[in-house]
């Protein structure tokens, strides 16, 4: 099989993580809830996991909240820590950025208003379109194309502006550097299972340390904290994490954590860029060579609809991913109405599994000339 | 050996303080505190085996809120 899914999960794990899985499975009581031995295993993985992610983003432990999802961590912060006002995004964002802020819309608490990542001055536009507004809420880099945007400039831009900097890194993280550090964002949300390499069920919340807000709280339950009171407890990252967390796939990130590394061997998907771009019949959408990107790009083979092609290459064992890829505001920017094809590299992927891969679109490609 | 309880705000704080005060050479672990407990309902701590002003003295350093510190026999 070729994997060539990675933007949706990375797969396969390994076998730390599957191990950490099953051993929390097999040991763990629910932390932060009592002092035995189970319990406190428990608590142990999760706090270890903090501290993990806490140095890869350069933070402190306990301003990480461990989160379902990225899409959940989103929404946490966006609803969390946005009260009101003129909100920027870019035209490259994921549906879990934009349905949150649109259901804000629609209850009449922000107006939307959003800048082109693929302009030629994307900052220029972000810089004038930030004036006034009370947050930006954006990608790191696109889930459908690959283009990384400038972050810590158009973070600049922001603070400039007096607006708070909520980053969408489901992309970019184990891809991109993405500590406060070199970025200067507020908070950043990320999956826990893409680029980290942990199992799906993770995501990630993660605090500047120089951001005091007390966001409000989306979800109210059990924190094993402070039970006597009526209010959530005020204290990350108990605040943000009502109810029982799944402490296994935590286990399962944390083990993750230990092998983290960047991916930095472009060799694979620069031969993929290129070769598919010389295949008659096939439209290639991914930034060029010099430019920042992710191992990330969109195809259509013409006349044959996406989803058909994704489902021939699953017959012959590879793995893509087709259609609109929850993000049809990147579409409409590329102008792939009918959607598209994704492949997306991860650090397992090979240029042989490469040339597999573009002799069967060149094939695919031929039938249709 | 002194044994005391410092009474953390949340069992994060009580990790964090542990793995500080092992960094220091001292030995402390996470427990859950009923000092919390009758305070705010429930709550964690670190049982420190050693100098308890030491202790106090780093984890104020980090910027840890210590709630209370009790030493072993005055528990209510």
């Amino acid at each position: 099989m070729i994997y060539f899914d990675s933007a949706a999960t990375s797969y396969p794990k390994s076998r730390a993580a599957v191990r950490a899985v099953t051993e929390a499975m097999r040991s763990c009581g629910n932390p932060g809830r009592s002092g035995h031995a189970p319990a406190m295993r428990a608590a142990k993985i999760m706090y270890e996991c903090r501290e993990k992610a806490a140095r890869v983003f350069g933070t402190d432990p306990e301003r990480v909240i461990l989160a379902p999802s990225c899409t959940a961590a989103l929404n946490m912060a966006v609803k969390g820590y946005i009260k009101s006002g003129k909100v920027l995004i870019s035209n490259l964002e994921h549906n879990a950025v934009c349905r949150p802020l649109y259901a804000m819309r629609g209850a009449g608490r922000i107006e939307l208003v959003s800048f082109d990542a693929l302009a030629e001055d994307a900052v220029g536009e972000f810089a004038e379109k930030v004036k006034g507004a009370a947050a930006a809420v954006f990608t790191h880099g696109s889930n459908v194309c690959g283009k990384l945007l400038p972050l810590a400039k158009l973070v600049k831009r922001a603070h400039e502006n007096g607006a708070l900097t909520v980053i969408d890194a489901a992309q970019t993280a184990g891809y991109a550097e993405v500590s406060f550090e070199r970025t200067g964002a507020d908070i950043v949300c990320c999956a826990g299972h893409k680029g980290p390499g942990g199992p799906m069920g993770t995501g990630l919340l993660i605090v500047n340390r120089a951001l005091d807000i007390t966001p409000a709280t989306i979800l109210e339950g059990g924190t094993g904290l402070y039970s006597r009171d009526e209010e959530m407890p005020d204290l990350l990252p108990e605040r943000l994490e009502a109810g029982t967390p799944a402490v296994a796939l935590f286990a399962g990130l944390s083990a993750a954590l230990d092998e983290f590394s960047l991916y930095s061997d472009f060799s694979a998907f620069d031969l993929l860029c290129d070769s598919l771009r010389d295949i008659k019949g096939v439209t290639v959408y991914c930034p060029d060579k010099g430019e920042e990107r992710l191992p990330v790009l969109l195809f259509n083979i013409d006349g044959m609809d996406c989803d058909d092609v994704m489902n021939r290459l699953a017959r012959k064992g590879i793995c893509v991913r087709s259609g609109f890829h929850c993000a049809p505001l990147a579409h409409e920017a590329l102008g792939t109405l009918n959607g598209g094809v994704r492949v997306s590299l991860g650090k397992q992927n090979t240029v042989e599994e490469v040339k597999i891969f573009c002799r069967e679109i060149a094939a695919m490609a031929k039938t249709r000339l | 050996m002194n044994k005391c309880t410092l009474v953390l705000t949340s069992v994060t704080y009580a990790y964090k303080a542990a793995g500080i005060l092992a960094a220091e050479g001292m030995r402390a672990y996470p427990v859950k505190s009923p000092d919390v407990a009758k305070v705010r309902g429930c709550g964690y701590g670190v049982e420190v085996y050693g100098d308890r002003e030491k202790a106090l003295k780093l984890l104020a350093q980090s910027g840890i809120n210590v709630l209370g510190a009790v030493d072993e026999g005055r528990r209510g």
